[in-house]
């Protein structure tokens, strides 16, 4: 079992609305877990990596994961989430609910009219939302993990 | 027609949008230092905490019952351009008055359609930033310069600002905005603080009052 009972969400200060632009070349082939064809190395476009994850500044903030109760859907100890608080809480989105007085990640799921806040790892069981008092607080839209060896 | 959007008890919504701890609880942010209340929760109203009071001068039944909170400028700087932001969806005309209140004008929208929009702006800012705003559309029936004109300033300045009332009087003819920018050297200059506890000490004045002074001059033109 884990050290941490759920997978809760810390606002990280402030996501910048407005920022300066970081532009990286955008290199056209997909990165395939294979062999790597050098034919494809050739720049198609500019990328500016926050205008990719931030469609609406107003709305859109980051936060750190806490916990490792969400591993199944990618979300990790220590990751930064890309939260958008416009968009809809619909079923199978991965969600910040405040729960208990808590920031709390999960998926929203549906069974016939009752709505669950599902885990994406076996050691922990659905909450039912029925009778409890929660409210959605952003859709998690990206997240951002690093890998071994990556600069602090 | 203009609508003044004001944001619900604004430092301390700010708060809360990162804190759900701080729901249905008397919450109350402090000014620098600590000093003072300078914005309240309702449940803080209701306790009887006034605006600008005091913090060592509280009771100790409510410090104990209230969450009280040191400002976070930074914090209430971004919520107030996320507000804005959001606010320019439904307008081309956002003028920020301070940090939570602005005018969004809606000239040229069809008035039938105005009051369904003041709502739908309500609940898009509340989902899209978490802060609460209070949305006025029906400014005592004031679309023109020449109605603003023939208002009755005390009512402006009550409804609005002493601003508001002197541009009134200037559209009636009477110099009431004075040009006071660089060009007139400036009357004070004011440094302040509230001493975190009671003091009891002369010690403890003096060193303030020769570390505010110092300020002050640095400031000084």
């Amino acid at each position: 079992m884990s050290i941490l009972p759920q997978t809760t969400a810390t606002p990280l200060g402030r996501a910048e609305t407005v920022t300066a632009r970081h532009h990286q070349p955008l290199f056209s082939s997909r990165v395939r877990a294979g062999f790597p064809s050098p034919a494809d190395d050739h720049l198609d476009a500019d990328i500016d990596l926050h205008a990719h994850v931030v469609k609406r500044p107003a709305a859109t903030f980051f936060v750190r994961a806490e916990g490792d109760s969400m591993q199944g859907e990618g979300v990790h100890h220590g990751d930064l989430l890309v939260v958008d608080r416009s968009l809809e809480a619909l079923p199978g989105r991965v969600v910040i609910v405040a729960l208990d007085g808590e920031l709390t990640v999960k998926r929203l799921e549906r069974v016939g009219q009752r709505f669950y806040l599902a885990a994406a790892n076996p050691h922990y069981r659905s909450i039912p939302l029925e009778g409890r008092e929660a409210h959605v607080w952003g859709v998690v839209t990206h997240v951002v993990h690093a890998l071994p060896g990556a600069p602090a | 027609m203009i609508a003044l959007v004001d944001c619900n008890n604004f430092y301390v919504s700010c708060e809360r949008v990162f804190d759900p701890r701080l729901e249905g609880r008397p919450v109350g942010v402090l000014s620098n230092n600590d000093g003072c209340v300078i914005a309240r929760s309702n449940e803080l109203k209701a306790l009887g905490v006034e605006m600008g009071a005091a913090l060592h001068l509280l009771s100790p039944a409510i410090r104990r019952r209230a969450v009280l909170l040191s400002s976070n400028y930074a914090l209430y700087g971004d919520m107030s351009k996320r507000v804005i932001q959001t606010l320019a969806e439904f307008s081309p005309h956002v003028e920020l008055y301070s940090i939570d209140e602005s005018f969004v004008g809606f000239q040229g929208f069809d008035p039938v359609t105005l009051e369904a929009r003041g709502h739908r702006l309500r609940q898009t800012v509340r989902r899209w930033t978490g802060i609460p705003v209070s949305v006025g559309l029906a400014l005592m029936g004031i679309d023109t310069v020449w109605q603003l004109r023939e208002a009755d300033p005390k009512r402006i300045r009550r409804a609005f600002s002493v601003v508001m009332e002197r541009i009134v009087w200037e559209l009636r003819g009477y110099p009431a905005i004075t040009l006071d920018d660089m060009s007139a050297p400036r009357q004070q200059i004011m440094v302040s603080r509230s001493f975190g506890r009671q003091t009891y000490e002369l010690i403890d004045l003096r060193e303030a009052v020769r570390q505010h002074a110092a300020r002050a001059a640095s400031a000084a033109p």
